[in-house]
């Protein structure tokens, strides 16, 4: 295969949801391209063991696992490495990173553009059902995930109360003024619609 | 608390700020972030990996700090006399949510992951108030022969107190 994979980076706080909202943009990828569409999906996490490795193996994906760290800061080094072997491997035409909860995806994008040749896209997601408890005490980080983002995905709407969501509309776009913002419940169905949005072209 | 903000001078060389933030995103436009000599550290202490015997099961506990985030991952092997259900395992990572709740922590992320033959289980935890998202069959036996793994991730609690109160709740 000629060229670079594009590269997505699903970022968002812990527990937002990365991992359901990856096995559903997967299976809409593979409808919407067909099987020749080879996507590889890496898999960052802080701890030691990957559950949720295990729970995209169980949806039937492979999955290559960089634990005990955070790509965008410890495991930064490995990063480009390990996409570079995956060039070889695979020769996907795009690869999905799902970041650690607490990974500012900035740092990443800058490194697989500026030293990688990669182009970026940077989707996050938002807990819309504990919005309002983080907000004030995880704000520096949360900033960090939202302000670089290329869509912002609010998470878990079923949760949540209408005013509320409204509230999140409001703080992510005194963060990220333009970014455009979606809402989904990833645990059910999703619009193939709303996923194109996110997945982008 | 881990990260801070600190106020750098000039010519500062921490080697925090080796690149710029400006890169061309899919759509088209570009973000160039100047953060000036304001930054988030992110700081990580050293991994513990220990043996530990819970009475039901032995554990292997691995566990350490990354940036703000006290992370404790677990692999356990139910002992066969005294295996329990995942059912039982996700009312534990339930009274762990709640337990880093009242110690004044922030739950990040609780999740369990069990396998035996063609059955598997899968339970996340992200807040003591809200009932567990579990997938897959939580009447799954946690005999000798099935992998069970854990991460409990919380922020805002000392990671001697996260094993505490993990150790607690499993046992």
């Amino acid at each position: 295969m000629e060229g670079k994979p594009n590269v997505i980076i699903l970022s968002g706080f812990l527990g937002s949801g990365k991992t359901t909202a990856l096995v559903r943009m997967v299976e809409r990828l593979r409808e919407r391209e067909g099987a020749d569409f080879r996507i590889a999906i890496v898999e960052n996490e802080i701890g030691s063991a990957s559950v949720d490795s295990s729970i995209i193996q169980e949806a039937g994906y492979s999955v290559t696992e960089m634990l005990s760290g955070c790509v965008c800061c410890t495991l930064i080094g490995q990063l480009i490495p390990a996409l570079q072997k995956l060039e070889e491997e695979l020769e996907p035409h795009l690869v999905i990173l799902e970041a650690t909860g607490v990974a500012t995806p900035d740092s990443m994008a800058n490194n697989l553009v500026k030293y990688g040749g990669y182009t970026v896209r940077i989707v996050t997601l938002v807990d819309a059902s504990r919005w309002q408890r983080i907000k004030v005490a995880l704000q520096i980080l949360l900033t960090a995930q939202i302000e670089p983002a290329d869509i912002v995905c609010v998470n878990k709407v079923d949760l949540a109360e209408p005013d509320v969501l409204e509230e999140i509309d409001a703080d992510v776009h005194a963060i990220n003024p333009d970014v455009p913002i979606v809402r989904l419940n990833a645990s059910e169905p999703v619009d193939p619609a709303l996923l194109d949005e996110i997945v982008g072209d | 608390m881990s990260a801070m903000s600190e106020e750098h001078g000039p010519d500062c060389t921490c080697g925090c700020h080796d690149y710029e933030h400006e890169h061309e995103h899919e759509y088209g436009h570009e973000h160039h972030h100047e953060h000036g000599h304001e930054h988030h550290h992110h700081d990580h202490g050293a991994a513990h990996e220990r043996e530990v015997d819970l009475g039901w099961a032995s554990t292997i506990l691995e566990s350490h700090v990354h940036d703000q985030a006290a992370t404790v991952s677990a692999t356990v092997r139910a002992q066969a006399e005294a295996a329990k259900s995942f059912e039982a395992l996700v009312a534990a990572l339930k009274l762990i949510a709640q337990r880093v709740e009242s110690a004044g922590g922030i739950v990040g992320h609780i999740k369990a992951y069990a396998r035996s033959g063609e059955s598997f289980a899968h339970a996340s935890v992200t807040d003591a108030q809200l009932a567990p998202a579990c997938e897959g069959d939580v009447n799954l036996v946690l005999g000798p022969d099935v992998q069970c793994q854990l991460v409990v991730i919380a922020l805002l609690v000392d990671l001697d107190v996260l094993e505490g109160i993990v150790l607690e709740s499993l046992a």
